[in-house]
């Protein structure tokens, strides 16, 4: 005669299944919310290693320019190195070799910070942050 | 065997003309003689139990509808049983008008049980006595000669109570003591079944930011989102300023393809302003060119020869 209430045991079984109904819910929204995020975070990890690698990774700039001044043997090519800007400079009377320096380097991921063209030259100044 | 403790429980003999008793503290109740059929049966049976189920058949010739009552029984000797027969609804009712909240309610005990160290006792005008073991209402006009003066409530306290409670189901109907107990296992299963899935849960949620940290230090990204975004910003803007400065250098050139004869001295592009000295172009056919792809500051033409400022 002494147990428990069966109707009172059942309304704290009903409360208890509620609450943790709701907390399943809660944690579903969350894992749903923390995947989200997670691609979220893939992506702007990709995003900014792209960024990085290709447009301001400093070895990786200096590699691809090397390659391009490799190119112009025949032509007075000088380049200056700072610790975040690149100056690169080409001198030549054949114009069609300044065309083909200039295309070059604007088909490519360079941040050009400033740019001076003329009929024997062309400079161009080259951001790395 | 009682948990808690018995002492102070309050008695009450009930019975059909019961008085209010506006109870606060729980209390133990002994049920009249008028309150349950009773008798001694000869049942074939091992225990119990197995009497238990043949009882009802053997009250028929005494109550109309046996199947409204309930029924206990006690095993007095070899096959012999005491069985009891009582409307639990009838008994419910009475405790209700009497005004004792049926939680208050300890233990419900037969008087047959309990009284047997008196012959018998008085209740208001009502007497009882045992006669062949089984405690019985006298009948007012049956001018019995007892030889006993107890007064119930003097018997109550005194009495040392059996183990013979009557189960009577003191809660609501609404939904039965076994269905009660399916749903509740039922929805036990589905807490057992949520708090494993919050456990999971939680531990994918911990994995999912625990990568997250990872995926940030092994590209060296700020922790703060807050600033990784500013940064992206920054890098976005520019990246489409960059594709904005090779367009309108590719801008520039196609219009050879309108003026074969144009000639570029000179062109310089610092912070968004590109300055070109051009040669041999109609300055106004030029200046419309221009401004489709970007802000015209300054355009002069000198010895055939146009100064342009634009901003892109």
């Amino acid at each position: 005669m002494n147990r428990i209430n069966p109707s009172y045991f059942l309304s704290l079984v009903i409360i208890v299944f509620l609450i943790l109904l709701l907390q399943v819910n809660k944690k579903n929204s969350e894992l749903e919310s923390s995947n989200k995020n997670i691609l979220k975070v893939t992506n702007i990890v990709e995003e900014y290693k792209n960024y990085k690698n290709k447009w301001l990774d400093k070895d990786v700039v200096e590699k691809k320019l090397e390659k391009i001044v490799s190119s112009f043997k025949d032509d007075r090519v000088f380049k200056t190195l700072d610790k975040n800007l690149i100056i690169i400079k080409i001198e030549s009377l054949n114009s069609s070799s300044l065309i083909r320096f200039l295309n070059k380097i604007l088909n490519d991921n360079f941040l050009i910070d400033d740019l001076n063209i003329t009929k024997t030259s062309v400079s161009i100044k080259i951001r790395l942050k | 065997m009682n948990l808690v403790s018995t002492k102070n429980i309050r008695r009450v003999f009930l019975h059909k003309n019961s008085s209010k008793l506006l109870q606060k503290e729980k209390v133990d109740i002994v049920l009249s003689p008028t309150l349950y059929w009773v008798r001694f049966f000869d049942i074939p049976v091992k225990n119990e139990l197995k009497a238990l189920e043949v009882t009802p058949t053997l009250f028929e010739d005494i109550l109309d509808e046996s199947s409204h009552f309930s029924y206990h029984v006690q095993k007095v000797g070899e096959s012999r049983y005491l069985c009891f027969a009582y409307n639990e609804k009838e008994i419910l009712e009475l405790i209700s008008n009497i005004k004792i909240p049926i939680t208050l309610v300890n233990n419900i005990y037969f008087a047959q049980n309990e009284f047997k160290k008196y012959n018998g006792f008085s209740n208001k005008s009502e007497k009882f006595t045992y006669i062949n073991d089984l405690l019985i209402k006298v009948p007012n006009k049956l001018n019995l000669n007892l030889s006993f003066d107890y007064k119930v409530e003097s018997c109550l306290k005194n009495l040392v109570f059996s183990d013979n409670t009557v189960s009577i189901k003191k809660y609501s109907s609404f939904l039965s003591l076994k269905n009660s107990y399916i749903l509740s296992s039922f929805l036990i299963a589905f807490i057992c079944l949520f708090v494993t899935e919050i456990f999971i849960k939680n531990s994918y949620i911990s994995q999912n930011n625990s990568k997250v940290v990872e995926l940030k230090k092994i590209n060296r990204l700020p922790i703060s989102m807050i600033r990784t975004e500013a940064i992206l910003k920054e890098y976005r803007s520019s990246s489409k300023n960059q594709i904005r400065i090779r367009e309108f250098i590719s801008y520039i050139a196609a219009y050879k393809d309108y003026s074969s004869s144009m000639v570029v001295e000179n062109i310089t592009f610092n912070n968004n302003i590109f300055k070109m000295n051009i040669k041999n172009i109609d300055s106004d056919n030029f200046k419309s060119y221009l401004n489709k792809k970007a802000k015209v500051l300054g355009f002069k033409t000198i010895n055939n020869i146009s100064i342009i400022e634009v901003k892109i």
